[in-house]
């Protein structure tokens, strides 16, 4: 599940490169859980916010392994040691004619493999989220929304509110929408 | 709590239509992050549904309905109502399926290919393309299931431990083609999902009414434009476009193997796979034209779909052009030069045995007609290039005609040679799919944005952050 | 401004190249002395090798052109150069004219008479037309370098378009003939060494062959010349990426119009046609084809794949020049096997032609690179590559 955080503070920006340089000094400012919401992906962002390159290339080749592996493990066993069968003379372990389907399950592994790896590590690892429907941020449409949890081990609310509004940023405005964060 | 409102005025689309676009530029001026989203939004969520839609979606299932009577009526009878007979006993079906698995292919390309290109003015035209891709693999899909005659043992075709103890035959082309279609079905699926995920949040967060909220926020996963999703976003989405580029070429080549492997004249030839790949391109651009000049007219789309989109599709589709037409230069050459009494009998049965008059319309269709593309006038104008496309599109079927049928019905043996004509079910299939591609196509455009809205943000040059951050 | 002398590297490279001329053309003239036939089939080999590189940078050359893009700013002039080569290339290769009854067995009018398949060919192979037709490709290729060398000479003077634009308009007619004329040559002078044998995706795999070993060859020098300097900042990691890309294409689409060729022939099995990969495959040539297929597709595609590999100057030189290296064993593996029947083999004097053709083309190249700047001043594509963010 996305954590969410039913506490934090949300700031607009309306140019994508007031939002680069705020992002820049909330890292600088020592915020740990804040999160940039932007309406397509800012080039920039992840070195302004200090991420790391994302890791997801390694699950792919490893997944595009297991497929070629498969594939190769299926069709030299169906063919050669299940059911061997001559077909136009061709010998059993026939590899020329095993390469389309090797190649097919190792597409088709690292396609669907990465898709969902992605997907449940965007849910694993990310810093607590703004409530879902509660709080609808325009970061859909135009703005870009700079969100401070209350998860964060410096937070306090009249300091965050003073540092996001000294950013400049439009629309501060502090949530609270009770009940329990799951983060 | 209260819908954003707000603090700016809604943007206000701009007054420029197409003419008032330059020539050069994917996108007209004067537009803001919230005008793009607007425009393309409201297609789905605010403006009345056309006429023409309503008309054109009657029109096009009415199409499935023949579609579906031409199945019923084949499962009752069998395989027998077509055309099909010894020797030709790939037909329409076959034809069909080709023609089908080809239009596909531009889906594909456009959105993966030539994103890794850097080429940006991909990004109005991709969206539906690949929808096109996923609507034509489906009509495609279906050919060969019914050509089995028993569709509902399609799965056979699967390999999986069962009680009569086979397995596929895994050296067969056709097994190969299982693969092919399901991998490429799949990760286009995927692809175009992927896509459109932060859309349907777009959707969600601007719909009005509790259902498309409730089916758009379903669908968009919980996607809010965090720049940490952002970041394996894109980079997820960069390793599927670069696994989906070699992939889409192999299942045209492995098409192509189907009839390759063979040792058939006419077939058999090792120019085929490339071929195959330049003819499946160069019908789905002529696709992607079709589609995309009415749909831009009429949506108002001049602004997004601009000439210079036109002209980039017309100029793909040249090059691909030339490509199949320098395999068919080498099928006549090394036909000849093979010395192969067979391989000559091939070619000269082709261009002036029974079927030369669809020989003949296929060169003037696929190679004569599309030079006109080497004039920009030509290219410019909307009118000449919609038609151009069509006949390309009627090109390329009418190839894989010449190439199913001409080398079945005679070959070795003069006393097995026969003759292959389509019967009214062939056609009504084919119309059928036909139908069955243009209704799933008028749902999308009806239901779905049909134009990336996030990867349209990113053309508008204040979104260019780092370069101007640090030039 | 002379690049010969801002850039050590390439004074060196003219120094090696012009020993290896020397020494390689001495030994394989010796050679020819003792054992005409074995020079003319070393030197084929050679010659294949050294003109479809400079083949191939026309063909990129060309390319860029259409395409534009920041990859082809970085390496136009080196392109520019080793096109410039061709018609010197062309001089080179008309020894090899004299020795066509040495190297292909249909210039046998009475063996062609008794072969059924032969005879029915023989309007197409035959000594004149041969001869006429290999004149018509040089035609064909130096009339193409030649107009793009004067237009490019043009843009480096003028601020106008109309030079950029006429090679663009040259170069998407130009593709066309070039492609044909690369296609019917890949025929001629390769496939009909084994007169019997036909595949119609031939001229294909030669035009995969010849870019890959330009691309490769292209990006060895660049590195040579990238130590500092302009050039070096055009050649930024994001440019080398996208270099690094395309080679890791090019890798691709060779083997796939390869094993395209292998599947559908091996297949078949029709006689006429497994005769040229059984003459592959046997007799010891299978380490051959093992080796090209783990240097020439293997190895250079898992390690292309890698972000890290493209975007380092140095790693990309060396696989490129492993690439280069590999493509020794590709066109041996073309033409080799048609001389050498009784197994795996080779002569000293393979090595001496391809040193001694080697060197005086890279002369050749290193001269007319030094005759003009590293860096295309006029072309529009320059100033957006040498601002751009490293």
């Amino acid at each position: 599940m996305v954590p969410n955080s039913t506490k934090g503070i949300l700031g607009h920006f309306y140019e994508p490169a007031d939002a680069l340089a705020a992002a820049a000094k909330v890292r600088d400012a020592g915020w740990k859980h804040f999160d940039f919401l932007t309406p397509f992906p800012v080039h920039g962002m992840e070195e302004a916010m200090g991420q790391k390159r994302s890791w997801l290339p390694w699950v792919t080749a490893v997944l595009a392994l297991c497929g070629i592996v498969f594939a190769q493990a299926l069709q030299n066993y169906v063919m050669v040691f299940d059911w061997p069968m001559n077909f136009g003379g061709k010998p059993f372990a026939a590899w020329p004619a095993f390469i389309p389907i090797t190649f097919e399950a190792m597409v088709f592994w690292a396609a669907l493999g990465s898709a969902v790896v992605a997907i449940v590590a965007g849910r694993m690892d990310s810093v607590p989220q703004p409530p879902p429907m509660a709080v609808k941020t325009g970061a859909t449409f135009d703005r870009f929304v700079l969100w401070i949890s209350a998860t964060d081990p410096k937070w306090d609310a009249a300091e965050a509110e003073r540092f996001v509004r000294s950013l400049g940023a439009d629309g501060v405005r502090l949530v609270d929408v009770g009940g329990r964060t799951n983060a | 709590m209260a819908p954003a409102s707000h603090p700016h005025p809604p943007a206000e689309p701009p007054a420029s239509k197409g003419a008032a676009t330059p020539e050069s530029a994917f996108i007209a001026p004067g537009h803001t992050f919230g005008s793009i989203t607007d425009k393309i939004s409201a297609i789905v969520l605010t403006r009345r549904t056309p006429v023409g839609w309503l008309l054109g979606f009657a029109i096009a299932f009415g199409l499935v309905m023949l579609f579906l009577m031409a199945v019923t009526w084949l499962l009752l009878k069998g395989t027998g109502i077509w055309g099909v007979n010894i020797p030709v006993g790939w037909g329409f079906a076959i034809i069909n399926f080709v023609w089908w698995i080809g239009i596909g292919h531009a889906g594909t390309l456009i959105s993966a290919i030539l994103l890794l290109l850097h080429q940006h003015w991909r990004t109005s035209i991709n969206r539906f393309a690949e929808a096109m891709t996923l609507f034509a693999v489906a009509c495609a899909g279906l050919f060969p299931i019914l050509h089995t005659g028993r569709p509902w043992l399609a799965y056979w075709l699967l390999p999986y431990p069962n009680s009569m103890g086979l397995w596929p035959q895994f050296r067969s082309p056709l097994i190969w083609d299982v693969f092919a279609v399901t991998t490429y079905a799949t990760v286009s699926a995927l692809f175009w999902f992927v896509g459109l995920v932060p859309d349907l949040a777009t959707l969600r967060d601007r719909a009005r009414s509790r259902v498309g909220r409730t089916i758009y926020g379903v669908l968009a996963l919980g996607w809010r434009g965090s720049a940490r999703h952002w970041a394996r976003y894109e980079s997820a989405y960069l390793l599927l476009a670069g696994l989906a580029t070699p992939l889409v070429l192999s299942v045209h080549t492995v098409v192509s193997f189907d009839f390759a492997i063979s040792v058939l004249p006419g077939w058999h030839t090792t120019i085929f796979p490339p071929y195959f790949v330049a003819g499946a391109i160069y019908s789905g651009f002529a696709m992607v034209l079709t589609l995309a000049i009415p749909i831009r007219a009429a949506y108002g789309l001049q602004d997004f779909i601009t000439q210079r989109h036109l002209d980039n599709m017309a100029k793909v589709m040249l090059a691909t052009g030339l490509i199949v037409a320098y395999g068919y230069a080498m099928e006549a050459f090394i036909a000849w030069y093979s010395g192969s009494f067979y391989e000559r009998f091939m070619y000269w049965n082709r261009v002036t045995g029974p079927y030369w008059p669809v020989f003949w319309a296929l060169i003037a269709t696929n190679i004569v007609i599309p030079q006109l593309l080497w004039l920009k006038k030509v290219r410019l104008n909307v009118p000449v290039l919609f038609g151009i496309a069509l006949v390309i599109n009627t090109g390329m079927w009418l190839e894989r005609f010449v190439i199913v049928v001409t080398s079945l019905h005679r070959d070795f043996l003069p006393s097995s040679w026969g003759m292959y004509y389509p019967t009214m079910w062939d056609w009504f299939t084919y119309v059928g799919t036909i139908g069955l591609f243009v209704a799933m196509l008028f749902l999308f455009i009806r239901f779905l944005p049909m134009i990336s809205i996030f990867e349209m943000r990113t053309l508008l040059p204040e979104s260019k952050v780092k370069d101007s951050a640090h030039a | 401004m002379n690049a010969l002398d801002s850039v050590p590297e390439l004074a060196g490279l003219r120094r090696v190249a012009l020993w290896a001329a020397v020494s390689g053309v001495l030994a394989t003239l010796a050679g020819a002395l003792f054992d005409p036939t074995q020079f003319f089939r070393s030197y084929l080999m050679a010659w294949v090798y050294w003109g479809g590189v400079a083949l191939g940078c026309l063909g990129l050359l060309m390319v860029y052109h259409l395409t534009g893009g920041g990859w082809g700013v970085a390496i136009r002039r080196l392109l520019e150069a080793a096109a410039g080569t061709l018609p010197a290339a062309a001089v080179l290769f008309v020894p090899l004219l004299f020795g066509l009854g040495a190297l292909y067995a249909w210039t046998d009018r009475a063996a062609v008479l008794a072969d059924h398949v032969l005879s029915q060919k023989a309007a197409y192979l035959n000594v004149p037309f041969f001869i006429a037709r290999t004149a018509l490709y040089f035609v064909v290729w130096l009339a193409l370098a030649h107009f793009l060398d004067r237009w490019s000479r043009r843009q480096d003077e003028t601020a106008e378009a109309w030079p950029g634009e006429r090679m663009k308009r040259l170069s998407g007619g130009g593709l066309v003939v070039y492609g044909l004329a690369m296609t019917f040559a890949a025929f001629d002078w390769i496939m009909s060494l084994e007169p019997h044998w036909f595949s119609t995706i031939f001229g294909m795999i030669f035009i995969a062959d010849s870019a890959l070993g330009a691309l490769a060859f292209v990006l060895v020098i660049s590195y040579l010349l990238a130590r500092g300097g302009a050039f070096g900042r055009v050649l930024a990691p994001p440019i080398l990426n996208d270099l690094g890309n395309l080679l890791l294409a090019f890798v691709m689409v060779y083997a796939y119009v390869s094993f395209s060729q292998l599947l559908i022939i091996w297949s078949a099995n029709l006689p006429e046609e497994i005769t040229w990969y059984l003459h592959r495959v046997e007799g010891g040539w299978q380490l051959l084809a093992n080796a090209l297929a783990i240097f020439y597709f293997a190895v250079p595609f898992m390690v292309l794949l890698s972000r890290g590999n493209k975007r380092q100057p140095r790693r990309l030189a060396l696989i490129a020049g492993g690439v280069l290296a590999a493509r020794l064993l590709s066109v041996f593996f073309l033409i080799g096997p048609a001389f050498y029947r009784r197994g795996l083999g080779a002569h000293w004097l393979d090595v001496a032609a391809l040193v001694g053709l080697g060197g005086v083309w890279v002369a050749l190249f290193v001269w007319r690179l030094s005759s003009r700047p590293l860096l295309a001043q006029g072309d529009p594509e320059l100033a957006p590559a040498l601002a751009r963010k490293h």
